[in-house]
């Protein structure tokens, strides 16, 4: 499958982000690059805010009008590709840039505001540069940290090769009667796991494709995609996992973003393009709250976000859905412990917000007769496996047809097009999938184990509930239901999705290939870039960035703001005022979150009168720390009663903080 | 307060991630003899001996303590003294630009230094915690001194490998000295927090309200009956607390102010935002938590860039096998868990090894007792020997140093309140008195304080109480370096105990390996095996006319034919537990051919061991 964004999009925008000049192997360091021409085009500008561990710069777009430096404002930072395998991404966040230029008004809803998008986040994994190239290496999830992930004294000997030289990191499907894995009876072409509880015996092995590199009996258990920089984050850090480094935020890439953000307390979100998502579904609220500790803080880490704080993320949510593009129904978990949206939200105080942009819909699609391009149903498989030959054939022939143009013209135009930039399609369907070991894991869902209930129901001869029964109970049995292969890293349920939006495309063929150490074996499937983002379309992402560029003014404009309001002033004689006034906030974000403000991450309003010399303070304190407003409003009562003041005394009542911009009240007594 | 700037300004050399090798580093002679005519102006008329009859090399008193400049300087004098033995680097620069003395003691004739399996020894990871600066040169001083003359010590100096860091925190160790401070104070790095959230940055320290350079209590008289102390009966200089149904009755009229200082921000407030503020010794990547949680722990794991150089230079030396920290006070041979969460962290193969250690540590340091940090002491997230035990799989003890049992030589008292020893209680004073004349007590006296009137100031300095007396400071420092010796004996050696070539079915010959390790640390921990820190052993057999058919560890302790033979790989056995402590292990071969063959056992906490044979 080939797809390609319009030239205006890899032109421009990718331009502007520093990241066309890719033909080059390490784009210079430099602080800052032209701007790309354009009606906007000196709100935009970008800086290196770190550099990875290969040496290749991380850099930053930075949108914003004005003089004022970028850490003294508000903003939103945004951060994509954390997952060199998330190839889509980084072009999503250029499309959106390309949307916020041709925004006529932009300076003005920026104001003083700024957008940070950090579009390659893991520009290792990545290898920009080298997308849509069919030699050197394919990018891998993480940042390519050298590792001696089996301990046996190498570093990195055993990953995945393309052992058929198509280009491609497929899977390997292996015969072997000890295997986990049989032919999915819903498609020939997927695979599944035994139902063993059943009885039920595997047929296959299911691998990467590769061989035993080092000779020690497992397969592409060392390979070298180094640290996920997603698992890098200090909330919730796994220790002694190979993936999550060797402690909190020692990956190079990691430290950046972190540096970033605590240098940047203005920043009241962020926003994480990747697998999670706060938009569709909200992260789930805090069940164990264990207050006290240092300061009055908590005893222990919260298992989710505080209730209060949780009424902010469904605004959020609120906002994003409304927006037009229809319902973003995409799921994905969100604050995952060693993850930087954990991070942001348990640590450095800030709202997390995640995005996952586009995902293949894990269940199968329900018979639906008003479709008629969906494809037949597979002829089952004997039990016990599928023909291999035929069921590479089968596939073969139904990528064939999407190549050829069958159900989707973005897809067939775009396998002619030929501008420039790299394809995300192909190299996508390139990339190693060196997020796992040699063996896909593969959970049992709810509908692979037999309950009692669905055991019950058979043995009475009533129909079971779907997910009951396994592919030898033909009489009288439907077959599982749609989840029930959701973890396989070539289900049914994907595959089907492929046929009936994509055309097929996307899978490969099991194809025979002789393998050195196996024999005859099949080579096909799905890699995970396809399941991550090679199958989103030009259209979509557009829609997308439109929507997401909205989403992040809108996310701006809702930062708090702090106001003075209903000045009192009483005067008493001899000198004698009282002085009366509202801080509000006249945002629709709260100062900061409530856990932020009562886990002490985030600096309290400080609000100070300032008395000329002889006048004396009697009550009030010098300085007033206001640790939470509340937003739409939120409010706190500050008094002061003065002595020695008199008419025509000037005072000056500032209030400053780090997450909103300061302001200053003068009062001149009557 | 010259030397320092000097010391900062010098481009530091790091030892950290390449490969080290005992070589005398030529590249700092420059700074070594600049810090050598600084030093020479406080260095000691009367310095102690290695023992009584024996002139050393380096004489250094050990009755005093030393500011950072002292500590480089001596740091300096041994690496000069012993340049075969010991090498100077600078692992790392503190916030305030200080670099990081550390002291590499080896033989480099012996082996490889990476080849060799490594102590690790610090101090001062608290700035007021000085005595763990001078534990360690005392460390350093004993193993090059005595290399010469004490088998013991030549053949931990010729076998193993000594890295050896004095101050963990140079910043509070000098600020310590330098500036007023009590025995507790300047416990933090120097990096500038905002302690109490008002933007501005250790604004509101104490302050030594009456320029004496001392740093003291602050008490104030009031109306008799409205206070909550009153003067004590016994002595004046001692405040007591009146029950509150008691005050009135008895008259209770003063109140405490505590540290000597005022309200410098006018916030209303009195030390509130002093120096740093943070505690070092919370920010590893073991159980870190963040700050409101566990008080102190930084922005991240390493977030300190004292603490950073040292995780580096750990995880680039794997050889390091044994880790030992000094603190004070307390008497303590503290080991990890710092929270309940991580007991399992410690499994019974370790557990004994911490124990068999600890308990000879008792006997060596008479007021010292073996402690288990969260349920003897308190709960700790992000401790430094926590890390080195979970993250790293070495065997960690932090010690505490100084034990005010000691005053009095009565080791059956359970801690310093059994004797009545507290901060301001009668013992002190009879010590301070009879033993030490006075001279670490500054009586009360009035001062006129800003926002409080009339005050009075007093109290012990800061030479006391955490840390001994100066007439008791080289038995402190004799008798822990003796701990680590014992802790470094302890650190694993394989000995071949047979090597044995049978003749086998259908012409194939049968090798059995058999070694020992005679010593309590095994090879690879219990924790690192379970959590697949590190490399397991290799053990690989190798011969240029030899073909091995099988091979795997021995299945039996009483039938030595018996083995578990490996399906993969069998010339290179993966051993995942190592050999434990005063254990053995067994290996077994079943090969083809003939001619010469070599088995090398390579561990990354023990000396390689290389055994040949002939078919």
């Amino acid at each position: 499958m080939t797809e390609r964004l319009p030239g205006r999009l890899s032109r421009a925008a990718l331009l502007s982000l520093g990241l066309c000049a890719a033909a080059t192997a390490h784009p210079p360091l430099q602080d800052s690059t032209p701007p790309a021409p354009g009606a906007t085009s000196a709100l935009v500008s970008t800086r290196v805010i770190g550099m990875s561990l290969g040496g290749r710069p991380m850099r930053a777009v930075v949108v914003m009008a004005g003089e004022a430096p970028l850490e003294q404002r508000q903003g939103v930072l945004v951060v994509a590709t954390l997952d060199g395998l998330a190839i889509a991404d980084h072009r999503l966040v250029a499309a959106t840039l390309d949307h916020l230029r041709e925004l006529p008004d932009l300076a003005q809803r920026l104001g003083r505001r700024a957008l940070v998008l950090v579009p390659v986040a893991n520009p290792d994994g990545l290898m920009l540069e080298n997308l849509g190239s069919s030699s050197g290496p394919r990018p891998v999830a993480g940042n390519r940290r050298p590792d001696d992930a089996d301990r046996d004294g190498r570093v990195d000997e055993d990953g995945p090769s393309d052992l058929d030289g198509d280009g491609e990191i497929a899977w390997m499907r292996v015969p072997d009667g000890q295997g986990e894995w049989v032919v999915d009876e819903h498609d020939p072409r997927a695979m599944r796991k035994a139902r063993t509880t059943r009885g039920e015996r595997g047929t296959h092995r299911l691998l990467r494709e590769g061989l035993d590199n080092d000779g020690d009996g497992a397969w592409q258990e060392d390979d070298t995609s180094g640290v996920l920089l997603d698992e890098n984050f200090p909330h919730g850090w796994m220790p002694h996992r190979a993936t999550a480094g060797a402690y909190p935020l020692s990956e190079p890439e990691s430290r950046a973003l972190a540096d970033f953000v605590h240098g940047h307390p203005g920043f009241g979100a962020v926003l994480v393009i990747g697998d999670e998502d706060t938009l569709a579904s909200l992260p789930g609220v805090a069940k164990s709250v264990e207050r006290g500790g240092f300061g009055g803080g908590f005893r222990k880490a919260l298992d989710g976000v505080l209730e209060e704080d949780g009424k902010v993320f469904e605004e959020w949510k609120r906002r994003f859905q409304a927006l037009p593009g229809g319902k973003h129904e995409v799921k994905g978990e969100s604050l995952q412990p060693g993850g930087l949206l954990a991070w942001v939200y348990h640590q450095a105080g800030r709202w997390p917000i995640g995005l996952r942009p586009w995902a293949i819909p894990e269940e199968l699609p329900k018979p639906d007769a008003s479709k008629p391009e969906k494809p037949e149903p597979e002829p089952e498989p004997e039990p016990g496996g599928g023909d291999a030959g035929r069921t590479g054939e089968a596939g073969s022939e139904g990528a064939g047809a999407a190549a050829a143009g069958g159900g989707n013209e973005q897809v067939a135009a775009a396998a002619g097009e030929a501008t420039g930039g790299e394809s995300a399609a192909s190299a996508a369907s390139g990339a190693e999938d060196a997020r796992g070991s040699d063996e896909p894991v593969a959970a049992d869902a709810a509908g692979a184990v037999p309950g009692p209930a669905g055991e019950a129901a058979t043995a009475a001869g009533e129909k079971p509930e779907a997910g009951a029964a396994g592919p030898g109970d033909k009489a009288g049995a439907e077959p599982d239901g749609p989840t029930s292969d959701k973890d396989s890293p070539v289900s049914a349920a994907v595959l089907a999705w492929l046929d009936s939006q994509r055309a097929g495309a996307g899978f490969l063929p099991w194809t025979a290939f002789e393998h050195p150490e196996f024999g005859e074996v099949e080579i096909g499937g799905l890699s995970a870039a396809t399941r991550l983002s090679a199958g989103r379309l030009d259209s979509e992402q557009e829609a997308l960035a439109a929507r997401l560029g909205d989403f992040l003014l809108e996310a701006l404009a809702m930062l708090p703001v702090l106001a003075f309001e209903d000045l009192e002033i009483t005067q008493h004689g001899e000198g004698l005022y009282t002085v009366e006034v509202a801080l509000v906030n006249t945002g629709v974000l709260p100062t900061s979150s409530r856990f932020a403000a009562d886990a002490r991450l985030a600096r309290p309003v400080r609000v100070r009168a300032q008395l000329p010399p002889g006048v004396e303070r009697l009550h009030g304190p010098p300085q007033e720390l206001v640790r939470h407003l509340a937003g739409g409003g939120g409010r706190a009562e500050l008094r002061w009663v003065l002595a020695g003041a008199s008419t025509g005394t000037r005072l000056l009542i500032t209030a400053d903080a780090d997450t909103v911009d300061d302001i200053t009240l003068e009062v001149t007594l009557p | 307060m010259s030397a320092p700037s000097l010391l900062r300004r010098a481009a530091p050399r790091c030892a950290g991630m390449s490969a080290p090798r005992l070589q005398p580093r030529l590249g700092l002679r420059t700074l070594h003899a600049l810090l050598l005519g600084l030093a020479g102006s406080w260095l000691p008329m009367a310095p102690a001996a290695a023992q009584a009859d024996r002139e050393p090399r380096v004489p250094i008193a050990w009755n005093r303590f030393y500011d950072y400049d002292g500590i480089v300087a001596l740091c300096q004098r041994l690496a000069e003294a012993y340049p075969r033995y010991c090498r100077l680097d600078f692992i790392g620069t503190s916030v305030e630009g200080r670099p990081m003395p550390l002291l590499t003691i080896g033989n480099a004739t012996t082996g490889d230094e990476a080849d060799k399996c490594a102590m690790w020894v610090d101090g001062n990871v608290h700035g007021n915690e000085v005595q763990g600066a001078e534990a360690c040169l005392y460390l350093a001083w004993t193993l090059l001194e005595r290399h010469e003359d004490l088998p013991s010590i030549r053949s931990l100096v010729d076998e193993r490998v000594f890295y050896i860091l004095p101050m963990v925190n140079p910043d509070g160790r000098q600020y310590w000295f330098d500036a007023p401070n009590t025995s507790s104070s300047s416990r933090s790095g120097k990096q500038a927090l905002d302690s109490d959230g008002d933007g501005a940055f250790d604004e509101d320290g104490p302050d030594d309200l009456d320029g004496d350079g001392e740093l003291l209590s602050m008490r104030k008289r009031v109306e008799p009956g409205t206070g909550t102390h009153r003067i004590s009966p016994d002595d004046a200089r001692i405040l007591e607390q009146v029950p509150r149904d008691k005050r009135v009755e008895w008259r209770a009229d003063y109140v405490q102010l505590g540290q000597e200082g005022y309200d410098n921000d006018g916030d209303d407030d009195v030390n509130e935002d002093g120096p740093g503020g943070y505690d070092m010794n919370r920010n590893w990547p073991a159980d870190w938590q963040p700050d409101y949680i566990q008080f102190g722990a930084g922005d991240f794991p390493f977030s300190f860039p004292e603490t950073a150089a040292i995780g580096r230079f750990l995880l680039a030396h794997p050889n390091i096998a044994a880790v030992q920290s000094f603190h004070n006070a307390g008497g303590m041979i503290l080991r990890g868990p710092g929270t309940a969460s991580r007991e399992d962290y410690y499994p019974q193969q370790d557990r004994e090894v911490y124990d068999a250690i600890a308990r000879e540590g008792e006997r060596i340091l008479p007021h010292y007792r073996s402690m288990v940090i969260y349920k003897d002491l308190y709960e700790v997230h992000g401790g430094f020997v926590n890390w080195a035990a979970e993250g790293l799989g070495i065997i960690a003890f932090t010690n505490e140093l100084w034990n005010a049992t000691q005053y009095f030589g009565d080791p059956s008292a359970a801690d310093a309140d059994d004797l009545g020893f507290g901060s301001g209680s009668e013992q002190r004073h009879v010590f301070d008195d009879r033993v030490l004349f006075g001279e670490t007590f500054v009586p009360w006296h009035e001062v006129e304080h800003p926002q409080y009137g009339t005050v009075e100031v007093g109290g012990f300095r800061k030479m006391t109480g955490r840390v001994p007396p100066p007439f008791m400071i080289e038995e402190m420092l004799h008798r822990n370096a003796a701990f680590c010796v014992f802790h470094a004996e302890q650190m694993p050696k394989l000995e071949l105990v047979w090597l044995e070539v049978e003749p086998g079915p259908g012409g194939a010959r049968i090798i059995t390996l058999e070694v020992r390790n005679e010593r309590w640390i095994p090879t690879r921990s219990a924790i690192a095996a379970q959590k697949g820190i590190g490399r397991p052993d290799l053990v690989t057999l190798s011969g240029d006319q030899l073909v091995v058919v099988a091979g795997g560890p021995g299945a039996s302790r009483f039938d030595r034919t018996a083995f578990d033979a490996v399906e993969h790989e069998p010339a290179r056995l993966r051993l995942d537990r190592g050999v434990p402590g005063h254990g053995t292990e067994r290996l077994r071969w079943v090969v083809r051919g003939s001619g010469d063959f070599s088995i090398t056992w390579d561990s990354q906490h023990a000396p390689t061991l290389r055994v040949e044979g002939s078919l």
